[in-house]
C-alpha cells in the first residue's frame, strides 16, 4: 500500500494598527484688527 | 523579553481536538489583549497573561482587551480562513507594540501572537488594530 501525503499550511497575516489623535486646538489669533478710517 | 509573531503550539493541538470553534454564529468568544513592549510572548505561549499587557490605569484600556466580533468560517476551494472584524479603543491612552488572541470560552486558551512592528502610541485617540482583508489568499487565518 502506497501512503497518501498532501501538505497542510497554517498562515498567519499581520494586522496593522491605526491611530488617530486628535487635532491639537488652534492657536488663538492675537493679531488685533485695524479700524478702517 | 520580546513578542514574536506567531501562531501558538497549542492551538494547532487544540484544533485538532475540537478546542476552537470560530462559527460566527454559536462559536467561541475570541478577545485581543494589547502588550508592551515588556511583555514576553510566541509560539510557547499557551494562555492569556496579564504580565506585560498595556496598563489600565487612566488608559481607557480594560484588562483582558476587546472582545472581537467573528466573521466565521469561510471555505474557498481547497482553502478555509477566518477573519475579525477591526477593533478600536476610544480615548486610549497608552503604548502598545503587540497583541494576543485568545479564546475566552476556553480557558483563555491563546491563539495567536502579533508584533506590531515597534511601539505605536496614542494620546486620548482612537487605537485601532486593522485585521487583513478576508481572502483565502489574506485572511488573518488560513488553513491550506
Amino acid at each position: 500500500m502506497s501512503e497518501l501525503s498532501e501538505q497542510a499550511q497554517v498562515t498567519l497575516n499581520s494586522v496593522t494598527i491605526e491611530i488617530t489623535n486628535p487635532e491639537p486646538d488652534m492657536a488663538e489669533n492675537n493679531i488685533e484688527e485695524e479700524e478702517a478710517e | 523579553m520580546a513578542i514574536t509573531q506567531s501562531i501558538t503550539s497549542t492551538f494547532k493541538s487544540q484544533l485538532l481536538s475540537g478546542g476552537h470553534n470560530f462559527a460566527a454564529s454559536g462559536g467561541n468568544t475570541f478577545k485581543i489583549a494589547l502588550y508592551t513592549s515588556a511583555a514576553s510572548l510566541d509560539s510557547t505561549t499557551t494562555t492569556y497573561t496579564a504580565t506585560g499587557e498595556v496598563s489600565s490605569s487612566g488608559t481607557n484600556y480594560t484588562a483582558g482587551g476587546n472582545t472581537l466580533t467573528n466573521s466565521g468560517i469561510t471555505l474557498s476551494g481547497t482553502t478555509a480562513y477566518i477573519s475579525f472584524s477591526n477593533t478600536s479603543w476610544t480615548s486610549a491612552s497608552f503604548t502598545a507594540a503587540g497583541a494576543l488572541i485568545y479564546n475566552a470560552t476556553n480557558s483563555n486558551n491563546a491563539v495567536a501572537v502579533f508584533n506590531f512592528g515597534g511601539n505605536f502610541t496614542s494620546t486620548n485617540g482612537t487605537f485601532s488594530v486593522i485585521f487583513p482583508a478576508a481572502t483565502s489568499s489574506t485572511a488573518v487565518l488560513i488553513l491550506n
